[in-house]
């Protein structure tokens, strides 16, 4: 396929292979209902880009031009930043700072797995790429992928937005096994303390400033995120802040989506490499999870037994899916236990963990390599 | 804690883990059961009362009231939110564990459930109402 057209407009068996993987993601979306809007474009953008002949993946073809001009450029996984800046209440994390610890034991999962894809033989590049699957954060993915291992972009961001799909799936097994009952039913009562306005406004401030002094790399997502935050705390430009949570963020998902998907093109995605990152993503995920809730554990003894765990698994980042799961885990032990808000705390932080952690690799691969 | 029970005129040791964990868990003569108290009033303040009934260890959950309420009866939010639903009227009986109002936070919706069967004295909230934490949502009969 590159180059040239093929003789006959009949799919290869590796076109047929990807059409199907393209329907299955499209009944997964349509009726399974997992996150269908991010699967309906990434399904359908697949099959899009295994029909022969079309050129639709051509870099002057429609998808072609979407994903140089969006993806590679990393406008598209930037501007849905912004959208998740201003959709993110940062309260519960600002009232309680110490679930901070949980956003960064969420992560060594990132670098477990870089050292695994690294013994498996990817570069540096690609295994740190591959890590900060784990995070199942999108747009941060992207982001590190079109930087450091391009060539992967394709498999990572299926595994990273299909892999938030799975959120509810891949980790209350994990949960289970880690926690016993009696600490998943430890009940954490909301206790409401007051966040005033200016901390509200100033935390994405010190934050986009903090952060790009301490790891530049870090500083396109982290200041995107932060500029649509303080566009939702500043309170003066509502108009901006709900466009951007809405509107621009399902326009852009539509656009990334249909990108991604028009990048699982059989001759490229094919390969023995892809399915290594999938299982590897899977892993880093599995890793942070862990992570995340033996952090939970040790904050659960050292407060106490004041401390429900099952939170720290919303310590990755595949913010708010993580973060209601967690909820809904001990809310079905409980029903009077209401974690929700410790839960966002502690994946709000995992939001910024993922980043940190991202920024901090890629500062890190840029010394090494 | 350990207390000695007599049911009929056989006497049993019965060994009481936690007195607030929520089911109870109990070992009679070598064996856990896991027990719900029946009602409100079996609080740590009567720690010598034994559970009022046993149920199987499946039985839906009877709670003590929620740290918000100060009243027995009293529904309160447990978070801030959204009433997205108010399932019950005034006069309805509720079971225990039935589902009174559904509150939305952070795009979650959190079903408010009853502590324990009675009927609906009054309802504070509509849809839609946002509420604050620890607000008045509905009154059960004590």
């Amino acid at each position: 396929m590159t180059g040239g057209f093929p003789a006959i407009a009949w799919p290869t068996p590796g076109q047929w292979l990807m059409l199907a993987v393209g329907l299955t993601l499209l009944a997964l979306a349509i009726l399974k209902n997992y996150e269908p809007s991010l699967l309906l474009p990434i399904g359908f953008g697949c099959v899009l880009a295994n029909l022969p002949l079309t050129g639709i993946t051509d870099p002057e073809g429609l998808l072609g031009s979407l994903y140089q001009s969006g993806v590679l450029t990393e406008f598209f996984p930037l501007l849905i930043f912004i959208g998740i800046g201003a959709m993110i209440d940062f309260t519960p994390l600002l009232a309680m700072p110490r679930m901070a610890l949980l956003g960064a034991a969420g992560q060594f999962g990132i670098f477990l797995t870089l050292l695994l894809a690294a013994a498996l033989g990817f570069s540096l590049e690609e295994s740190a790429a591959i890590g900060v699957i784990g995070a199942i954060d999108g747009p941060t993915s992207i982001f590190v992928a079109s930087r450091l291992a391009p060539q992967l972009l394709s498999p990572i961001a299926v595994a990273a937005y299909s892999y938030m799909a799975l959120v509810p799936v891949i980790q209350p097994p994990l949960m289970r096994l880690l926690t016993t009952r009696a600490e998943r039913r430890i009940q954490m009562t909301y206790a409401p303390r007051p966040v005033s306005r200016l901390t509200r406004v100033l935390f994405p401030l010190l934050a986009t400033i903090v952060a790009g002094l301490l790891v530049p790399t870090s500083l396109p997502l982290i200041g995107m995120l932060m500029l649509g935050n303080l566009m939702r705390e500043s309170g003066v430009v509502d108009r901006l802040a709900k466009s951007a949570q809405n509107e621009m963020l399902n326009i852009v998902t539509l656009f990334l989506g249909l990108a991604i998907g028009g990048s699982m093109r059989a001759d490229t995605f094919l390969q023995r490499q892809t399915l290594l990152v999938l299982a590897l993503g899977l892993l880093a995920f599995a890793f942070d999870t862990v992570a995340g809730l033996l952090g939970g554990k040790l904050m659960c003894a050292l407060s106490g037994r004041r401390l429900n765990p099952l939170i720290g698994a919303a310590g990755i980042s595949a913010f708010p899916m993580a973060g209601r799961l967690a909820a809904q885990m001990a809310q079905d032990e409980d029903y009077q236990n209401f974690l929700l808000m410790h839960a966002m705390g502690a994946n709000t932080a995992g939001q910024l963990g993922s980043v940190l952690a991202a920024g901090l690799l890629m500062g890190l691969v840029a010394v090494l390599g | 804690m350990i207390l000695r029970i007599r049911a009929g005129d056989q006497w049993y040791e019965v060994e009481v883990e936690d007195l607030r964990q929520r089911p109870l868990r109990v070992h009679v003569a070598g064996r856990i059961f896991e027990v719900w108290p029946e009602e409100a009033a079996l609080q740590p303040t009567t720690p010598t009362e034994p559970p009022a009934t046993i149920r199987t260890p499946a039985a839906p959950a009877v709670r003590a009231p929620q740290p918000a309420s100060t009243m027995p009866g009293e529904i309160r939010a447990p978070i801030p939110g959204v009433v997205v639903s108010v399932e019950v009227a005034p006069g309805a009986r509720v079971e225990s564990g039935q589902v009174l109002c559904v509150l939305e936070a952070m795009k979650m919706r959190n079903p408010i459930r009853a502590s324990h069967a009675a009927s609906v004295r009054a309802v504070h909230v509509q849809p839609e109402q946002v509420v604050k934490h620890g607000q008045l949502l509905v009154e059960l009969d004590v």
